[in-house]
């Protein structure tokens, strides 16, 4: 398949993304009958800025059809079907703390026509950044000694716990762990660990980089 | 952007040089103007002469460049307009102005050694005139220019050079002038409005018709300069009341004809080292070497800047056991570890960590516009010392072929310990980013744009050889070729080699100019008078001629013509005068083999000697039987 970028075309318009209240779905507007390519980026990045690369990159890649493609880190792509749309009554989000666009398609030859969304709508728009509000979890890491386990000594180590659910949209460095004077990267794959160990006796930070992304 | 330099411009700046050359000798600067003088244009014609009659004064009274005035005289409207012209342009004067300008030929400031008169030399083209009368009514225009000068309280001197174009289209207007003139011995308004005339026409004595006034302007320079002289004898013979008219001949170094032949063998030779076209830098294996890539593949100057700068980055062992890690199980220092074991054990924290370096190094160098500069400017010099201009203009016109070469870096092992891999992986990720090193692709287009800069003014410098003949003078030609095959034996390799090393056009004028300076330098035959030069190139020929005696004969023989065409044989002349710089051989063999009634005139240069001969014209020579 061939995709190419074209400039907004009002008849098939595609816009007014926005999650559904209490729900982790997605809704839009769009022309009757008209499908639409749902992109992810990270939170408050533009799709638009990247959907030139984005065409390049969908050429040689094998899409999934009923869940998002990584088609480059940090950026996720879904194409749904005006079925899928009736359907699933919109289309489910992959993950918060991220910025969402729609951009309707038709597909004719071989060839996928994207087309630019409709600027300076003043009320309704088609992008859609969706923050999120996460916990980890730092403890320290003891274990108890004596002769009825009742001392509690310290290991030298503390745990991160990471909320299960963050690990699919997350992008590597979103997250830093500060410690004894370092910034160290926090990755998708301690994410899907769950729960990594830091040798250090001092409590370590975790900071956000992500603006969508807030500790609590 | 390219400037145009031409042959021409070569030439020119090679005379100019011998001309300096001649002039060096500051001991012996020939004569000076002895009164005050102005010269004087009467209308758009005689403009004209300003740029050879100019040059010709300064040429001889270089000293006196601001001192020399000229003025140009127009009729607009019925109103005369005036106009300062100097080497700084032409400057627009009210009748104030006139007499500020007269005024200040006096000043205290000024060089003239006599302030008791002013010599006026007007300058009148009849090329444009329709009938005498265009001649008559510049008559009370000249009165009032005179009167602007202060006549009253001026001792003013003045001559009439008047350019009598006598073609066969404008013969009835010049034989009216010709017969108004005629009534200068009576008194009539010509002799009201000025003390003599000289009078030059385009119809010489030989029948010959003259295309331009180049030789007339020559005379009336020469003329000028003999007659605001010292010499009571020359000077009244000029201001005497009559009509005159003059012969001249000119003799000089052949300069343009040497300038041509020295500037063309310059060329020839840097020709040869251009080389030819079917180069491929691509195809040498020494490229990678040449664009400063390591046998890593990374560039040397990022890897130096990232061993400066980086490398500090790095956390020391003791901050590793910091890092993230799966589990709380292992013993072992982390710093052992090979570098893929610990990325995978820290849960590709560590890559991640190299990154962020990485990324704040680009941040900082996209924000740091004199750390780019200084990069471009190194790679800049690197590619002009490894590459010639034809493989830069090559490479430049690839451009992608080179980034490929210097983007593609050979991935380090991972399985040295942690930290001494994380520098060479640091090397690796900061050559692999497509945006740093477009700082030194940037270079090598600038260098290409640069070569192909000077190609075009090279190639426009060959384009404009086409536009100028070839010297006829297979004796000039032979000489002077061999002159300068002489010097490129001796200096020839250093030269192609500075040349081939050349990158910039600004060089290039500044190189070709300086060579010819060393060409003139090199051979004492360049900066010798002219006579010598002559009998040099003649003994060379073994052609058995004396050149002073063949000097004499062009001066003074049977091919020396009157500029006008006159009904009888002229009288015996006013004044027969030599211009050249005295205390020379050639001086002396003519002041011993002509009558000793030759003045002869010290100009201080020895490129050029001429002969001026000035001849009363009786009314009888004058009247042409023109139709009144």
């Amino acid at each position: 398949m061939r995709y190419q970028y074209c400039p907004n075309d009002p008849i098939r318009y595609a816009t007014n993304l926005r999650r559904e209240q209490g729900t982790r779905s997605l809704k839009w507007d769009n022309a009757r009958g008209q499908d639409v390519l749902i992109v992810q980026t990270p939170f408050e990045c533009s799709a638009e800025d990247v959907i030139g690369e984005l065409c390049a990159i969908m050429e040689r890649t094998v899409l999934h059809t009923d869940k998002y493609t990584e088609v480059k880190p940090g950026v996720w792509v879904r194409f749904v079907t005006a079925a899928d749309k009736a359907r699933m009554n919109g289309c489910p989000i992959n993950t918060e703390a991220s910025t969402y666009s729609v951009f309707s398609c038709s597909t004719e030859s071989g060839v996928c026509s994207i087309y630019a969304p409709q600027r300076n709508q003043a009320m309704i728009s088609a992008h859609c950044s969706i923050p999120m509000q996460i916990h980890i979890d730092v403890q320290e890491l003891t274990r108890t000694e004596g002769l009825f386990k009742k001392k509690v000594v310290r290991t030298g180590y503390f745990t991160l716990s990471f909320p299960q659910d963050l690990a699919g949209g997350y992008r590597d460095g979103d997250l830093l762990l500060r410690v004894g004077g370092l910034e160290i990267p926090a990755t998708r794959k301690m994410l899907e660990q769950g729960r990594v160990y830091v040798k250090t006796d001092l409590r370590p930070e975790v900071v956000s980089r992500n603006k969508g992304l807030e500790l609590i | 952007m390219t400037t145009s330099l031409t042959i021409q411009d070569l030439i020119r700046h090679f005379e100019d040089r011998l001309r300096r050359i001649d002039r060096q000798d500051l001991d012996d600067t020939g004569r000076e103007p002895q009164f005050p003088q102005i010269v004087i244009y009467l209308g758009g014609d005689a403009h004209s002469a300003h740029q050879a009659v100019s040059s010709n004064l300064l040429q001889i009274w270089p000293q006196y460049q601001s001192e020399l005035k000229f003025l140009w005289v127009q009729e607009e409207e019925s109103k005369l307009s005036f106009s300062e012209l100097s080497p700084e342009g032409s400057r627009a004067l009210s009748e104030d102005g006139v007499q500020e300008l007269a005024s200040s030929l006096f000043g205290t400031r000024m060089h003239f050694r006599d302030r008791s008169k002013l010599l006026v030399y007007y300058i009148l083209d009849t090329t444009a005139f329709l009938s005498k009368d265009d001649l008559l009514a510049w008559f009370p225009r000249m009165n009032r220019v005179k009167e602007l000068m202060c006549a009253h309280s001026t001792d003013i001197l003045d001559v009439l050079f008047l350019l009598l174009n006598e073609n066969l289209s404008r013969q009835k207007t010049a034989a009216q002038i010709r017969d108004h003139l005629s009534g200068f011995y009576q008194g009539n308004d010509v002799r009201q409005a000025v003390g003599s005339v000289l009078l030059l026409s385009n119809r010489r004595s030989d029948n010959a018709i003259l295309e331009d006034w180049g030789i007339c302007y020559q005379i009336l320079s020469a003329a000028i300069v003999l007659s605001n002289n010292a010499d009571p004898r020359v000077a009244a013979s000029f201001f005497s009341g009559s009509v005159m008219t003059a012969s001249y001949a000119r003799e000089e170094k052949p300069l343009p004809q040497i300038g041509q032949v020295v500037v063309k063998g310059l060329i020839d030779e840097l020709s040869k080292a251009v080389p030819p076209r079917d180069i491929r830098p691509l195809d040498d294996p020494r490229l990678p070497e040449k664009l400063g890539v390591t046998k890593q593949g990374t560039l040397a100057l990022l890897d130096e800047y990232a061993e400066s700068c980086l490398f500090a980055l790095l956390p020391s062992e003791e901050q590793l056991e910091l890092f993230p890690r799966r589990d709380s199980s292992s013993q072992t220092s982390m710093a052992i570890l090979p570098a893929r074991a610990f990325n995978e054990y820290t849960m590709g924290a560590w890559e991640q960590y190299l990154g962020s370096i990485v990324r704040k190094a680009q941040e900082k160098l996209s924000m740091d516009s004199a750390v780019r500069a200084t990069w471009r400017e190194a790679y800049r010099a690197l590619l002009v010392e490894n590459f010639s201009r034809e493989e830069l203009l090559y490479l430049a016109g690839h451009l992608q072929d080179v980034e490929d070469l210097l983007t593609a870096p050979k991935a380090p092992g991972q399985d040295a310990p942690v930290l001494s891999a994380a520098q060479e992986q640091l090397k690796y990720m900061l050559s692999s980013d497509r945006e740093v090193v477009r700082i030194f692709l940037s270079a090598l287009e600038e260098q290409g744009r640069a070569a192909q800069d000077f190609a075009d003014m090279w190639n426009s410098l060959l384009r404009s050889m086409r536009r100028i003949h070839t010297v006829r003078d297979n004796n000039i030609a032979t000489f002077y070729d061999r002159k300068v095959r002489h010097f490129y034996d001796r200096c020839g390799a250093d030269i192609c080699q500075e040349f081939a090393d050349m990158h910039d056009t600004s060089e290039l004028a500044q190189f070709l100019t300086g060579t010819l300076d060393r060409i003139v330098d090199s051979d004492e035959i360049f900066s010798s008078a002219f006579e010598d030069e002559l009998e040099n190139r003649l003994n060379e020929e073994a052609l058995p001629t004396d050149a002073k005696q063949y000097i004499r004969k062009k001066l003074t023989g049977n091919e020396v013509f009157v500029y006008l065409q006159t009904n009888f044989a002229l009288g015996e002349p006013l004044v027969s005068s030599i211009l050249l710089k005295a205390g020379t051989p050639l001086h002396n063999n003519l002041y011993n083999n002509l009558p000793p009634t030759t003045y002869y005139y010290d100009t201080g240069s020895s490129t050029t000697a001429e002969a001026l001969v000035i001849y009363e014209v009786t009314a009888e020579n004058l009247v042409n039987g023109g139709e009144l």
